[in-house]
């Protein structure tokens, strides 16, 4: 197997590769750990590489598939894991000063379920400080590079799991997605991002702080909507150590795949994302929808209300509860927060409980009216981000200038380059965000689809139905 | 606003310096106005969204709310 084909395996390829013991677990992962040591310095992708410990489970899955023991499509599959997901025996920073020393003893749901799936975890992804941001600009761990383009931002604030995939450093990453943290990177670098419904996989073992309680999720980085389905498979389902898990019953996502679309109806929402989106992502957006037209879809405009307290309820529900766990820090260590962080929280400190309620009690107007929209639609299909990736030097002066027109990256409302996406955290709906074109640079542009809740596979059949008729998930970025 | 921050810094034993105060009183301004949106909602029997989400059950012809 050459470089060439490593940068396009994916884990719908390799499995049965595996499986056959045509190749060795051992050998793909020191594959995989030979692209990281060239490319990882420049990307800072990783912030930690477990190669020992990698290898060591490469062996015992090697030692499992001589004795006639195949764990299913993801034996010896190499991962990466967001820096914010415990880890026995590994260092989990969460982005932060404080933690930059904690070694957990033990494992997040997600890794634990990753690993007996038979995953080979290569190391620890870099992401924003606390995941309280999109740039993976990281004051203590430094600037994650977008593999498009390494004087861009990667996007987060899972950035180092989404650049991680989308260089072919291993097959698949998990990040967390508390206002597009899985959404937005895998937007910006052009791979598969998913935030399941809320419940659908655990958040044990998830860094405190680092999402709030009502907004946050766990969900996969792949290469393809198919492999998405696969890593969903295996960390979706109840957990007794996560209290707000779902008990529903985990769907067959890979049997949607290859589903025919025909007949199937789109939402378009009227209003809410025309105001963020860019000519370069409205063009690659339309075009989207069109190609999904000659799949046989029916697109119907859709009217929701309260759309326009969306950011005001992500702002008082997640500031609220990632500031709560942080109380610890502002008394022994404020001052290991960054500048912005530090004053983040007490800005969030001054959020009255009243007010904090009743942006729980507005969420569940707009949770309706958007449960309410799927009487009419299957799915929702929306941009992901208003423009493409930034360039990292616009994001630390704060502003960058799109269409000629200048736009602040921070304004009142949170960040700019979430508010696409944070309609589906306030109301837990499924979304997956993955490829729909490129910019005239070469950035990659990302396209949502959404879902009902708990409707995941049918995420995967669009999903891969448009991937398909697409083509843009063949394209990868040139590293040297 | 600024009093609050003020109060919140001693509680806390941050030694907030002035500039910080005004600046993050400033933005905690902007912020109360983006919230203060929320309360003009007429929310009489609305109840907060608490636990798990739960499927839809129904056809997608003839689905209602949870």
């Amino acid at each position: 197997m050459t470089a060439l084909d490593l940068e396009s395996a994916t884990i719908a390829e390799l499995a049965p590769v595996i499986k056959a013991k045509k190749l060795s677990v051992v050998d793909l992962t020191k594959r995989f750990l030979d692209r990281i040591e060239r490319y990882n310095p420049a990307l800072n992708a990783f912030q930690t590489v477990t190669a020992d410990d990698g290898l060591k489970q490469a062996r015992a899955l090697d030692r499992e598939l001589r004795a006639g023991k195949w764990r299913g499509p993801l034996h010896g599959i190499p991962f990466s894991i967001k820096d914010n997901l415990a880890t026995r025996g590994v260092k989990t920073t969460g982005g932060s000063k404080q933690l930059a020393n904690w070694i957990p003893d033990y494992d997040a749901s997600v890794v634990e379920k990753l690993q007996s799936a038979g995953a080979v975890i290569l190391g620890k992804t870099n992401m924003h400080e606390w995941a309280s941001g999109s740039t993976t600009i990281n004051p203590y761990y430094g600037t994650t590079a977008n593999p498009w383009d390494r004087q861009r931002i990667a996007g987060g604030s899972s950035g180092g799991s989404a650049a991680s995939v989308a260089a072919s450093l291993c097959l698949g990453s998990i990040g967390t997605d508390n206002a597009g943290s899985v959404r937005h990177p895998a937007s910006l670098c052009g791979v598969v991002g998913l935030k399941a419904t809320f419940g659908r996989v655990s958040r044990y073992g998830g860094v405190l702080g680092t999402g709030g309680f009502s907004t946050d999720h766990f969900g996969p980085f792949a290469k393809t909507v198919r492999d998405c389905a696969v890593m969903l498979k295996a960390i979706a389902g109840h957990d007794l150590k996560d209290p707000l898990s779902s008990r529903e019953p985990v769907g067959n996502y890979t049997g949607a795949i290859g589903k025919s679309v025909k007949g199937l109806r789109v939402g378009l929402i009227n209003g809410y994302f025309d105001e963020f989106m860019s000519a370069a992502v409205h063009g690659a957006f339309d075009a989207a929808v069109g190609q999904l037209k000659t799949l046989g879809v029916k697109v119907v405009k859709l009217d929701i209300p309260y759309t326009d307290l969306i950011a005001a309820v992500q702002l008082a529900t997640s500031r609220v509860e990632n500031v709560a766990p942080a109380h610890e820090y502002l008394q022994t260590s404020p001052r290991d927060y960054s500048a912005p962080l530090f004053y983040r929280h007490i800005k969030s400190l001054l959020i009255p409980a009243d007010v904090y309620v009743t942006a729980q009690r507005v969420r569940r107007l707009i949770c309706e009216a958007f449960e309410a929209a799927f009487d009419k639609v299957d799915v929702i299909a929306a941009p992901t981000v208003g423009s493409p990736a930034q360039t990292i030097d616009e994001c630390r002066q704060g502003f960058a200038i799109v269409d000629g027109r200048r736009v602040e990256l921070q304004e009142e409302r949170g960040t700019t380059g979430t508010l696409c996406t944070i309609p589906f955290n306030v109301t837990g709906l499924p979304a997956m965000s993955l490829c729909c074109g490129f910019s005239a640079n070469g950035l990659p542009i990302g396209m949502q689809i959404v879902g009902a809740p708990f409707d995941e596979a049918r995420l995967f059949q669009v999903g891969h139905a448009y991937e398909q008729a697409a083509g843009w998930y063949g394209r990868r970025p040139n590293l040297d | 606003m600024e009093e609050q921050v003020r109060r919140l810094s001693a509680q806390y034993g941050w030694n907030l310096s002035d500039d910080e105060i005004h600046r993050i009183a400033a933005e905690a301004a902007v912020q109360e106005k983006v919230l203060e949106r929320l309360k003009q909602i007429h929310l009489a029997q609305t109840r907060p969204v608490m636990g798990a989400f739960k499927a839809r059950r129904s056809s997608p012809g003839n689905r209602r709310r949870k």
